[in-house]
């Protein structure tokens, strides 16, 4: 199935948010792809490609080559600042 | 009690949820907003959370202290918004059966959240100027430091 597709929601933070200027976006993505492919894909070739981010999928803290599935939802977090 | 709050935290609230009579030590800590971030003069603090995180943190922390200070009793809150000068960002309250675990618990409990809650700090400078500024992960002074 290499041609297969899958739809994720991309929720974003902080820096990341203000450079996509939404919060919460749907993207169309190849099968396969890993939380920090779709980090690079989005954010790559941008002035945040080398902000060091964690990824929580479904609300749970992944490691970056988790791959992705259809109607997931993926958060990037930026350091965090809180306190 | 865990909470994120859009308006003013009642600091009593989370003071009164904790207190017990099998605990003879009560300590609340406060995180306020600072006129200054390292001598550069702040207007106001904006922060964002991740909601559907961040209240699994602040349980999954508390969890933790438990394996150590099983008895402890624990309420956590932190502001979302924007914030003048003075205003509370977060109320860690814990009362627990003897007062040095009280205050080892506190201060677990605010290196464990500086390090890990999914909230997002924006330093709002007097100039105009703004950015968003993460928190330090060697910042963790032992005593005798400032």
């Amino acid at each position: 199935m290499p041609n297969e597709t899958i739809q994720v929601t991309l929720k974003t933070f902080a820096q990341l948010r203000e450079l996509r200027g939404v919060d919460s976006e749907e993207l169309e993505l190849p099968s396969q792809t890993s939380v920090a492919q779709l980090f690079e894909r989005v954010f790559g070739e941008g002035p945040l490609a080398k902000l060091p981010v964690a990824f929580a999928l479904n609300h749970a803290l992944v490691p970056p080559t988790t791959l992705l599935s259809d109607g997931d939802t993926l958060a990037l977090l930026p350091p965090v600042g809180g306190g | 009690m865990f909470e994120l709050s859009a308006t003013r935290l009642d600091v009593k609230r989370y003071r009164d949820a904790v207190e017990h009579h099998s605990c003879g030590a009560l300590m609340v800590f406060e995180g306020t907003v600072r006129n200054n971030f390292d001598g550069r003069p702040v207007r106001a603090l904006e922060y964002q959370a991740y909601p559907e995180l961040a209240l699994p943190v602040m349980e999954q922390i508390t969890a933790e202290l438990h394996r150590s200070h099983p008895k402890a009793r624990v309420a956590i809150a932190h502001r979302t918004g924007t914030l003048a000068l003075g205003e509370v960002s977060m109320v860690i309250a814990v009362a627990t059966p003897h007062r040095a675990g009280c205050y080892e618990a506190s201060r677990f409990l605010i290196e464990a959240l500086k390090e890990r809650l999914p909230v997002w700090k924006k330093e709002i400078f007097t100039d105009g100027d703004a950015h968003w500024k993460a928190n330090d992960p060697d910042a963790s002074p032992g005593p005798g430091s400032a």
